[in-house]
């Protein structure tokens, strides 16, 4: 686990951050379970709705949206294949993934060309590439920060 | 659909509905508003990529309308827009294809009962609650000018103040291609798939009435009785509650009220606080 700015991210899992997503995924059994981080958690807001959209997904694709304040945002699929199961749990109660990000898995998905996918350059592993990678973030958010007039 | 709006009523009284793409809740369209949308590519360097500084940046225009009409309109995160204390402009956004969306609207003028009498809500007691709220809590640039200016006037100051934040912006056409993707989105938006996609029940009503101030609906068991109690909030704590309903021989309001009012609303903490107040009745 590393912690930047209070926001903590686990090493046991890998991450995906196509079009700005902050998404986890951790592999149990030849299925992957996808989260959202806790700088989505942190900088988005309290969650008020989750969708799931999309069965079977290619890599990149939308696989559902969700709203926090007041915005719809969608979640994109760090990997191919179909969707198995969803966490009702977390749709019923999305402040979940706000309360404990990397325990509220959102889907469970059955992998179809997982070792090209984790080749892909929008996959993020270990403590110097997620450092790297969050405190980019961290720049880009201050830099979007309205300016004093 | 069904959770938020009362479809018998909307269809007595002819009024069309409709499920958008992006966020903000439930949005009451007629001619006594101006509407205005922002829609940028995600990648434009004008874009900011955090949601609140995306409201705020693309509000300031209208906070700057509202000042060439004589009016202090002040932004308000997330996303409100208010005159005094009151919510003048409600917006909402989202992702759409490869672009950030903005939708909002400036209200001229309001049918406060007619968008209470809209919504889906568990008791009368409640559709007044949140009226009564709408009235203190939301104002109209004719509340406040005394008058209307032409609609035509405000659409220009808009795209003034808009250019201001985006460059120029140039008049285009519709075109034959957008008419007929609009007609497919139109097909797809008008499914009942769509239109009553399957959402979780939630327990209990929240409406919000501007930034800070909710209307919310809960019912509590305590010791063999039911409570069902409206709160309005203010800031997330208890400003006022009003008890609608309840079963057995049940709490004093007094003592209820004394409890409750000025602490954060958390269901939890409520249904403490009854079972606490029981407790302490049955000695």
């Amino acid at each position: 686990m590393i912690e930047i700015n209070n926001m903590k991210f686990p090493l046991d899992r890998k991450y995906y951050k196509k079009h700005g997503n902050h998404i986890w995924l951790k592999e149990e059994g030849g299925i992957l379970r996808i989260g959202m981080d806790s700088f989505l958690t942190e900088n988005a807001g309290y969650l008020s709705y989750i969708t799931i959209d999309n069965r079977k997904l290619s890599q990149g694709e939308a696989i559902g949206s969700f709203e926090s304040a007041k915005f719809v945002s969608k979640f994109y699929s760090p990997i191919s294949g179909k969707v198995v199961s969803v966490n009702e749990d977390v749709l019923n109660d999305p402040i979940k993934v706000n309360k404990d990000p990397y325990n509220a898995w959102i889907v469970e998905i059955e992998p179809e060309n997982l070792d090209k996918d984790l080749q892909s350059d929008d996959i993020v592993e270990g403590e110097e590439g997620i450092k790297i990678w969050i405190e980019s973030e961290i720049i880009r958010l201050d830099c979007d920060a309205p300016k004093q007039s | 659909m069904e959770q938020e709006l009362d479809l018998d009523y909307c269809k007595k009284h002819k009024i069309g509905y409709f499920r958008r793409e992006t966020g903000g809740g439930t949005v009451f369209l007629d001619k006594y508003q101006i509407f205005y949308q922002v829609i940028i590519r995600r990648d434009n360097p004008l874009t900011p990529r955090n949601n609140q500084a995306f409201f705020e940046k693309f509000l300031k225009p209208v906070v700057r309308v509202l000042s060439g009409f004589g009016l202090q309109g002040n932004f308000v995160p997330i996303n409100d827009i208010i005159v005094g204390q009151k919510k003048i402009s409600g917006n909402g956004g989202g992702e759409i294809g490869d672009c950030k969306v903005l939708v909002g609207n400036l209200l001229l003028d309001f049918n406060f009962t007619k968008i209470a009498n809209i919504l889906n809500v568990p008791n009368k007691e409640f559709r007044n609650r949140v009226l009564e709220s709408m009235r203190k809590n939301m104002t109209t640039i004719k509340n406040e000018l005394g008058l209307i200016p032409s609609q035509r006037e405000i659409k220009d100051a808009l795209i003034s103040e808009y250019e201001k934040s985006l460059g120029p912006l140039t008049p285009a056409k519709i075109t034959d291609d957008i008419w007929s993707a609009m007609d497919e989105l139109d097909r797809k938006f008008s499914t009942k798939k769509w239109l009553f996609q399957k959402v979780p029940k939630r327990s209990g009503r929240d409406i919000k009435i501007r930034e800070g101030i909710m209307i919310i609906y809960r019912s509590f068991e305590s010791h063999n009785r039911r409570y069902d109690i409206i709160f309005e909030l203010e800031d997330e704590k208890i400003r006022d509650i009003d008890v609608v309903s309840t079963s057995g021989t049940t709490l004093p309001n007094k003592a209820l009220m004394n409890s409750l009012i000025g602490i954060v609303f958390e269901e939890k903490e409520v249904l403490n606080i009854i079972n606490e107040l029981h407790r302490k009745q049955d000695k």
